[in-house]
């Protein structure tokens, strides 16, 4: 038999009032938090878990913040691309609608309104979303384009100050998300066709690869004519200045006979040209060729009956930015010249220049955006001159131009397009995987309410059954009893 | 004849019985008391001549009701229960600094990472900058001040000892003159009951704190202590803490040589948990907080902030003699064979020049790297032997980083022709590499004549050919793979010319710039030290979120955020899982010693119930002897009476 003595008794009650105080502390706290653990040690395992599924839906929160910053910016760049487009496509009406306006004031009207555009455009390309541009890739900070217009240039040349390398944001670490791209991929995108020359001055392309983009203007220039010997025959006062012949030696000829035989007097032509007479008192006498072309000579000295052709060799420079720097002209079938305002070059086949002048040339294939547009205007303007087929064609190609440039913003609007879809599909999966995590965090740490009510009610009948049988015990006592 | 020798030895039996009864009642409560019981035997009989006749009662001795099994068990089970309650107070001490809540280290590393992630999609906003720092700088003091609890729980649990090792001493005394007193009077026939339960009682007292068993012996006690067995005999056995330089503990005798194992009891606990539970975690703190270090310094040393090149920078972690070779100077992170590359920049014409350092630092002192920074153009660096730090400074109108970036231009100095060549891109390829260049053809760039350059790498191994004459446009950019560009200007190259570039992934291979603390994130190596880096904390735009010049460019923060997700820790856990295991750990050790203490408290429970089933006092049994001898008292007081009256009847018949 086992001994049972009141302080036995006492100890019991204390010892298990002790464990179900503790027991109800802790439904205390689960009904009061609603969790179901105040600490990792209550249940290792499934704190584990919860912290776990803790940090994975802060994850997806952060993810879900990121993805709302991203889609912002993305909206307006779609929004101001497909404006960007809506210009393109004005534009490539005005130059399918230009060679039927015959009326010079409303192709200025037109021209006006590309003013417009290119603004417009320029804008578009310059906008910005919180401080940041949105088409200066990574370098947010940098205004990406400014339309320089320089007088050596044929147009004005758009210089991109932006990034090549896109900015991106990570939304998870295995998402990243281009939200800035370079405005050069997007507006500048080319290619590179045949370079044409429009003009007189007999260049030609060269056989090299060129970098110029858009247009040029060649400038041809005569620097100097000599005279193969024994006839006499001298450069002009104004031949530096006035020659418009350009040429290796026996390009260009002279016909000249000494009618007088005393080297006083005679003909002379150039070319085949118009014959002039000459006197021993000319220093600057003017012959214009059967092609055109002009040559001053001196006659002062002709050789005493000389009669015959006369070899001549003009010498010149080629310039593609105004003449601030000039390529001596080699009469080679390719020479490199570059602009010294855009660092791009140009190659020219000059074994056939004859005459000085301006050609005008085009790299077909090479306007970006901008440059399509400031070359239509330029067009509309028709300032260099062209006849109606030129520039017929020309309208032709600044089609070709801008809708290669519309395709070209196209593109990345469906990129784009593309991102903001992904975007929101990974917002809903985002938005069910928060909702399925949240769901498995509640069963694991979150507190049965019900089952807590409960369980306290039970504790606290224990409780009191506890005191109950204490007191039954402690009641039994001989004292009661004795007299 | 009659006589009242049997009726007196009643009364004083029952007298003695009373009293005994008595004792137990008003001990009832007592703790530590073992109820004690008379042992009545007959006194000598005497012989008259025709009979043996018995001549009463006497009490031969009191005894005291007890178990020595159970006592035994109990205070075993005692000084379990002390040791595992001591262990597990420790524990939960230790796990509160661990709690994941808010303003924890948990949630100081998710905003760490959640602030970098906003920061690399906004490199170049101020306040995401500041936020950063903030961030940085709280989770920093995070580790400090669980590095401070530590300590704290350190020096807490060595005052904690000491004062158990004084109490200890004292109870020993105590129990070692008790147990003379027992001794004696034990040896004289005497039961002395109260003295071996108070003796019982110091045995448990004693038991909370160390391991302690009493073994009876004819006189007096012997004691065993823990798993020494180390018998302590009746002089008085003292202990006495011995704290090491390293901060452990060992316990000993007074005198003695040797560490005690002290087995069971709280003072075991407090031993073990100072010399290896608190160590412990604060070895893994340590280690989470050394790799965190290592590897963000890595990425912000070589990255570019929104500050711009570096003009100059100061290492944060210092050598202890700038002589000796790094490998021997005491740096907490190590440094090993490897690159190092600085790039110039040339803040007048936007050029940027690529430099290698080769770094061997069993034979590299700080002041001998000095010396080779020092012939990287334009860069100046200084080994202070005051300071033991490092100084690199860049001369006016240059600045420096080390984040690899690539040459804006080739090296000319093979290069005969006249044909510009610029570098372009951001090298994203794993392994760094020097890539050769080999001109096959002599002509004009963009010219109508081939003209090829052959790209090698490393090994020698053809990357590509690439057409530089016929097709190619002067100035384009020719793709040439894991972000590298090249273009070449119009101009002339001739065959042979040769040129190379290194393309650099990492750009320090060495360890260098984590070693000594260069354009570092964090200051210090471990969880007591680590802070935000003053130029850092002073200049937020310091942050390197980019690998180049552009304002907008995240990636270098980006690198930050995958570091998330690395086996960082002993190349096993990531940052957080190591946490997470960390604190999973302590919560387990406090799991089971909450277990093992609740199961231990039952069984205390049920061995105290036992006990007081052997030696406990039930008021009504006590009361129910009490009765018992009171007419037995009553019984002897008539047997005195009626002998008095006999005897005096018989008086009358003489007179």
């Amino acid at each position: 038999m086992f001994r049972i003595t009141p302080f036995s008794a006492a100890q019991t009650t204390i010892f298990q009032n002790r464990a179900q105080a503790s027991r109800l502390s802790k439904l205390q706290f689960q009904a009061s938090s609603g969790l179901k653990y105040s600490r990792p040690s209550e249940n290792p395992m499934e704190n584990r878990t919860i912290s776990r599924l803790n940090r994975t839906l802060e994850s997806l929160a952060t993810q879900q913040s990121r993805i709302n910053d991203v889609q912002q910016p993305l909206n307006n760049s779609v929004t101001n691309l497909i404006e960007a487009n809506d210009l393109l496509t004005r534009a490539k009406q005005i130059a399918l609608e230009a060679p039927q306006s015959i009326n010079e004031g409303a192709q200025e009207v037109l021209a006006a309104e590309l003013d417009s555009i290119i603004n417009r455009l320029q804008s578009i390309g310059n906008s910005q979303y919180q401080d940041r541009y949105l088409y200066s890739g990574a370098a947010g900070d940098t205004e990406p384009f400014q339309i320089l217009d320089n007088a050596g240039l044929a147009i004005p040349f758009v210089v991109y100050g932006g990034s090549s390398q896109n900015a991106e944001s990570v939304i998870s670490q295995s998402i990243s998300i281009e939200t800035a791209f370079s405005g050069a991929e997007i507006f500048m995108q080319r290619g590179r066709g045949a370079t044409m020359f429009i003009g007189n001055t007999g260049a030609a392309p060269g056989a090299g690869t060129d970098s110029e983009i858009g247009r040029a203007n060649l400038t041809v220039s005569h620097t100097l004519t000599t005279f193969s010997g024994g006839s006499g025959v001298a450069a002009g006062v104004d031949s530096a200045e006035g020659d418009t012949i350009i040429g290796a030696m026996g390009q260009h000829q002279l016909t000249l006979t000494d009618t007088s035989g005393t080297g006083t007097s005679g003909t002379v032509s150039l070319d085949g040209g118009p014959s002039v007479a000459w006197t021993s008192a000319d220093t600057n006498l003017k012959l214009t060729g059967l092609h055109g072309g002009a040559v001053f000579i001196d006659t002062t000295a002709i050789a005493a009956g000389f009669s015959g052709n006369v070899d001549i060799e003009a010498a010149g420079t080629l310039s593609t930015d105004g003449g601030a720097t000039e390529t001596v002209i080699d009469f080679s079938n390719n020479q490199v010249v570059e602009n010294s305002i855009t660092g791009n070059v140009t190659h020219i086949d000059s074994s056939g220049v004859a005459y000085a002048g301006v050609d005008s040339l085009e790299y077909e294939g090479t306007a970006d955006a901008f440059t399509a547009l400031l070359e239509l205007r330029d067009d509309l303007q028709n300032t260099r001159g062209l006849d109606s087929a030129d520039l017929s064609e020309s309208l032709e190609r600044r089609f070709v131009d801008l809708q290669r440039a519309s395709d070209q913003i196209l593109n990345v609007v469906g990129e784009q397009s593309v991102a903001l879809q992904q975007l929101d599909q990974m917002a809903v999966q985002n938005e069910n995987q928060q909702l399925d995590l949240s769901s498995r965090l509640s069963d694991v740490g979150s507190a049965d309410l019900a089952k807590v009510i409960v369980e306290m009610q039970g504790v606290q009948t224990t409780m009191q059954f506890n005191y109950a049988a204490l007191s039954i015990v402690q009641s039994n006592n001989l004292l009661d009893f004795l007299g | 004849m009659l006589n009242f020798n049997a009726g007196l030895s009643a009364l004083r039996s029952s007298q003695v019985a009373m009293d005994v009864i008595g004792n137990n009642i008003a001990n009832a409560n007592t703790p530590g008391y073992h109820r004690q019981s008379v042992q009545h035997v007959q006194s000598a009989p005497l012989y008259d001549g025709d009979f043996w006749r018995g001549t009463g009662v006497d009490v031969s001795r009191i005894n005291q009701i007890a178990s020595a099994n159970v006592e035994l068990a109990l205070t075993a089970n005692i000084a379990d229960t002390g040791n595992v309650q001591q262990a597990r107070r420790i524990a939960s001490q230790i796990e509160n600094s661990l709690l994941p809540s808010a303003g924890s280290i948990h949630q100081r590393f998710q905003q760490f990472f959640d602030n970098f992630n906003s920061l690399q999609s906004e490199p170049e906003n101020a306040s995401q900058q500041r936020i950063v720092a903030s961030t940085s700088q709280n989770l920093a003091g995070e580790f400090n001040a669980i590095s401070g609890e530590f300590q704290e729980l350190k020096v807490a649990t060595r005052q904690d000892i000491e004062f158990s090792i004084r109490q200890v001493n004292q109870q020993l005394s105590a129990l070692s003159e008790l147990n003379q007193q027992i001794s004696n009077a034990q040896a004289i026939g005497q039961n002395p009951n109260s003295l071996l339960d108070s003796h019982q009682q110091l045995v448990n007292d004693i038991a909370q704190t160390i391991d302690i068993k009493a073994v009876p012996e004819s006189r007096g006690f012997t004691y065993q202590f823990a798993q020494s067995r180390v018998l302590i005999s009746q002089s008085t056995f003292q202990l006495e803490a011995n704290f090491q330089s390293d901060g452990s503990v060992e316990i000993r005798e007074q005198s003695g040589q040797i560490a005690l194992d002290l087995g069971a009891g709280s003072l075991a606990a407090m031993q073990h948990s100072l010399n290896d539970v608190i160590p412990e975690y604060e070895s893994q703190i340590s280690e989470l907080a050394s790799a965190l270090i290592t590897s963000v310094d890595h990425v912000q040393a070589t990255g570019v902030s929104q500050y711009g090149p570096l003009h100059s920078v100061t290492s944060h972690r210092t050598v202890s003699d700038t002589e000796i070779p790094l490998a021997e100077a005491g740096l907490p992170f190590e440094i090993k064979e490897g690159e190092l590359y600085i790039t110039v920049h040339d803040e007048l014409t936007n050029q940027r020049t690529q430099h290698q350092v080769l770094i061997d630092p069993s034979s590299l002192s700080l002041t001998e790297l000095a010396k080779e920074i020092s012939q990287v153009p334009h860069v100046q660096a200084v080994a202070d032997p005051n300071t033991n730090q490092l100084t690199v400074v860049s001369e006016p109108g240059y600045g420096f980083d080390f984040a690899g970036q690539l040459p804006t231009e080739a090296d000319r100095l093979t290069i005969t022709g006249d044909a510009g060549i610029s570098f372009h891109g951001v090298y994203t390829g794993a392994e760094n590499q020097e890539l050769g260049f080999e001109i096959l053809d002599t002509g004009q760039v963009g010219g109508p004549a081939d003209l090829r350059v052959r790209v090698t790498d490393q090994a020698g191994n053809e990357v590509g050919e690439y057409q530089l004459g016929s097709g190619y446009e002067p100035g384009s950019i020719i793709d040439l793979g894991d972000g590298l560009q090249i273009s070449f200007a119009s101009g002339s190259l001739n065959a042979g010319d040769t040129f190379s570039v290194f393309a650099v992934n990492n750009s320090d291979t060495s360890g260098t710039l984590v070693g000594l603390g260069l354009n570092s994130f964090f200051e210090g190596s471990n969880a007591s030290d680590i802070r935000l880096s003053s130029d850092v904390s002073n200049d937020p735009s310091r942050i390197s979120s980019g690998r180049s010049d552009d304002s907008a460019d995240g990636s270098n923060a980006k690198r930050i955020l995958e570091l998330r997700d690395m086996a960082l820790v002993n190349g096993e856990l990531s940052l957080e899982d190591h946490l997470d295991r960390t604190t999973t750990s302590i919560a387990i050790e406090v799991n089971v010693l909450n277990d093992l203490e609740t199961d231990l408290v039952s069984f205390q429970n049920i061995l105290s119930r036992e006990r007081e089933s052997i030696s406990g006092v039930d008021p009504n049994e006590e009361m129910i002897e009490m009765l018992k001898y009171q007419r037995s008292f009553q019984a002897a007081v008539r047997v005195i009476t009626t002998i008095d009256e006999t005897l005096s009847e018989l008086m009358n018949i003489i007179r």
